[in-house]
Formats: structure tokens, C-alpha cells, sequence
């Protein structure tokens, strides 16, 4: 999935960093096009990861934790820039949440959570494919290391190098996370 | 890089993702022409990022977001606007460590000034002296000549005796002085002297 650059259609591209300059300086509107920017998926990678749930409090948290330390941050001393910035906050937002809740409370949450998935919540719209249903439990089946590595990879587009960076593994971790994920997935949905 | 990595796969899906450098990424591409079990590898990563892509395309155009887009730029927008609104700290006020910065000049300026207070009340106090009131006399004592004038004694012993020695030697009549001026300090003159002048005044030889 690409993520998109451009904040309208037509309209010149700024870079992350230069809107980031603009909203150290106090631009709130340069704050609100990289919110725009990045969204949808930043929101996605933190409902695959985290749950439907918390999806929304983690993306606000790691929006503020982007203006708390938006100072600190140096995009040449960083791999990736501003998006790898990005995603690394929010993927220790939903770590903080896993540690908070407690691993076993965190495994009962799981399955809860397989479940929820399962019954659909009232005014939500029905799945309309049972393969993106079937897809769907089979992400929450992930172990979260396997998780993590494959949804940064499909909504952030980061090189591997800067997901090992993120994660804080080396690089032929997560490719061996990566391929043990597709090959559980493909498992999973064949079931 | 490729001698980094553990295993076939791995190597795989880094020239999958395009991040192999020039030359290993040429190196693959050798074995792939070469190495049929390799070739097999390489298609099944293929499939294998294919299904998973597509999976999770649908995913994503099927299942609903926990909150739109224009919600979420919103919420956060506020936050941005709510935080940015905030004043900062002072620049001047903070160190470059970020702790506060230390007040040492006023103990000092403090104690100078208390110092100098002390000694300008010191100093008045030792330059006027006459500002000093003056010792309240006990009573029944005149403390100049005038006020044993005006004490209304009958006793002229009484009133003498009440006299300082300065007053006292003014109080005595010189010989040529005015009789008048004499008599008008009748009072302070001692009693034997009086006795002896009207003694001889009323002698019989004369």
C-alpha cells in the first residue's frame, strides 16, 4: 500500500520535514496536513496490531508524543525520517498497551478479541468477503512479534532495514519474521 | 550484504523489496538463472506476498476504521492547536541543562544592604549627640536660676542651698554693684551677710 504524498490532488508536494519545521514554528494547519498524510495508515497498522478498540486512543496518544518531543527530533540522524519516527511511536504506544494490560491478561484479551472480531459490533457493517473475514482472524492468530513486522512492512512501506531499526532486531529477524508471517497467514486462510 | 543474511528466503525478500545494493541484487539474479530449487523459492515468496497483499487490500476496502479521517485530523488537530497555545517557558529563565536558574546575586546584595542600614543608624546616633532629650530633673530640684526665683521659697537657706555653685556665685552681691540691682537679687544673698549689713546699719556710733 502506498502511502500518499500528496496532500491534494494537484497541489505541490511538500516534503515531512518541511511541514514539520512549519508546525515547530506554530503552524497548527501543518500539524493537521501530516495528521492527513499519514491517517489512514497509521490507523490501520494500529487496528491490525493493537484492535478496533484502542486504535483511535493509541493514534491520538502518538500524535501527542510527536508534539512532545518534536523538538528532539533530527531527521538526519534518523533512518527513514519522519514516517519511521512515526511508526516507532506508535509501535511503542501499542507495546506500552500490551505491557500495561500484562502478558496473560493480554492473551485472554486475544481471544476476546478473535471473538469480538467474530460478532460483528452493532451499527458496524458486515464483512462483505469471508476471505477478508477469515484474513482478519488470522492476523489476530499472529504471534505479536510476527504482527508487528508484517503490518509495519504493508501499511508504512518502511525498507526492512528500518523495521529491524524500529523493532529493535536485527535485520535477519524480522525477515524471518516476515516470511514466517506470510507462510502462517497463508496457512491460516487455507483452513 | 547477501552474506549477511541467514538463509535463501531471507535474501529472497530483500530482491523482493528491492533493497538489495546493485551488486547483490546482480548476484541473485545469476543464481535465479541457475539454481532451479532457488527459482522455486523465489516463486513462492511471489505467491505468497501476493496473497497476502491482495488479503489485506480487501481487507482494508471492506472493513470500516474505528473513526474517519475527518474525525481524526480534527481530534488531533485540536490537540496541536491546544498544545501550541501554550506558552512556552522563557529562554532566559532556563539553562542549557533546563534547570532554573539560581538567584545567587541577591543574598549577597541582601547583606551589603542590611549592612549599610545598620551602620547609617549607628552613625546618626553618634553624630548628634544634643538631639538627645534632655534628663528630666527630679522633683524639687530648680535646675537653673531662674526656675529657684520662681520656686516662691520664704526660706532664702532652702533656696541657696538648692543652688548649683555657679548659681550660687552669681547669686552674691559684688561691692559696687548697683544697690537696686543688689537689692533685686535680695534673694540669693546669704543670710549672714544680710545679718551683718543690718547690723551695722543700725550701730550706735553712728
Amino acid at each position: 500500500m502506498a502511502v500518499p504524498i500528496a496532500d491534494d490532488v494537484g497541489s505541490a508536494v511538500v516534503s515531512d520535514e518541511a511541514l514539520l519545521d512549519r508546525l515547530r514554528g506554530g503552524d497548527a494547519a501543518a500539524g493537521d496536513a501530516l495528521v492527513k498524510r499519514y491517517c489512514q495508515p497509521l490507523i490501520r497498522y494500529l487496528q491490525r496490531v493493537a484492535g478496533d478498540q484502542v486504535a483511535e486512543e493509541l493514534h491520538q496518544q502518538t500524535w501527542l508524543s510527536v508534539l512532545d518531543h518534536i523538538e528532539k527530533f533530527d531527521p538526519s540522524s534518523s533512518g527513514g525520517g519522519f514516517k519511521a519516527w512515526l511508526f516507532r511511536i506508535a509501535t511503542n504506544k501499542a507495546n506500552d498497551l500490551w505491557r500495561s494490560r500484562g502478558r496473560e491478561k493480554a492473551a485472554k484479551e486475544g481471544l476476546r478479541l478473535v471473538v469480538d472480531e467474530e460478532a460483528p459490533a452493532a451499527g458496524q457493517r458486515m464483512e462483505s468477503s469471508e476471505q477478508a473475514e477469515k484474513l482478519k482472524r488470522a492476523i489476530t492468530q499472529l504471534p505479536e512479534a510476527q504482527r508487528q513486522v508484517l503490518m509495519l512492512r504493508y501499511y508504512s512501506n518502511l525498507k526492512f532495514v528500518e523495521i529491524a531499526d524500529i523493532l529493535g532486531c536485527p535485520l535477519n529477524t524480522a525477515l524471518g519474521r516476515m516470511h514466517k508471517a506470510m507462510l502462517k497467514l497463508k496457512d491460516l486462510m487455507s483452513e | 550484504m547477501i552474506e549477511k543474511l541467514e538463509n535463501n528466503e531471507q535474501i529472497l525478500l530483500m530482491y523482493l523489496a528491492g533493497e538489495l545494493p546493485a551488486e547483490d541484487r546482480a548476484d541473485v539474479e545469476q543464481m535465479l538463472a541457475s539454481d532451479v530449487a532457488l527459482r522455486r523459492d523465489w516463486e513462492q515468496i511471489q505467491s505468497l506476498h501476493a496473497v497476502v497483499e491482495e488479503g489485506l487490500g480487501q481487507l482494508d476496502e471492506t472493513s470500516l476504521m474505528p473513526m474517519s479521517t475527518h474525525f481524526a485530523v480534527r481530534q488531533v488537530g485540536r490537540a496541536i492547536r491546544q498544545k501550541l497555545a501554550r506558552p512556552k517557558i522563557a529562554p532566559a529563565a532556563m539553562t542549557n541543562e533546563g534547570q532554573p536558574r539560581s538567584w545567587w546575586w541577591l543574598y549577597p546584595t541582601v547583606a551589603a544592604a542590611s549592612v549599610a542600614i545598620i551602620a547609617m543608624v549607628w552613625l546618626n546616633r553618634q553624630v548628634s549627640p544634643t538631639s538627645m532629650p534632655a534628663p528630666v530633673p527630679a522633683m524639687g530640684e530648680p535646675n537653673s536660676l531662674a526656675d529657684a526665683r520662681n520656686a516662691g521659697e520664704d526660706d532664702d537657706t532652702l533656696l541657696l542651698d538648692s543652688l548649683s555653685p555657679a548659681d550660687r556665685s552669681e547669686a552674691k552681691p559684688a561691692s559696687d554693684e548697683d544697690p537696686k540691682q543688689v537689692a533685686s537679687v535680695g534673694d540669693s544673698i546669704p543670710q549672714d551677710e544680710i545679718s551683718q549689713y543690718l547690723l551695722s546699719a543700725t550701730s550706735p556710733g553712728q
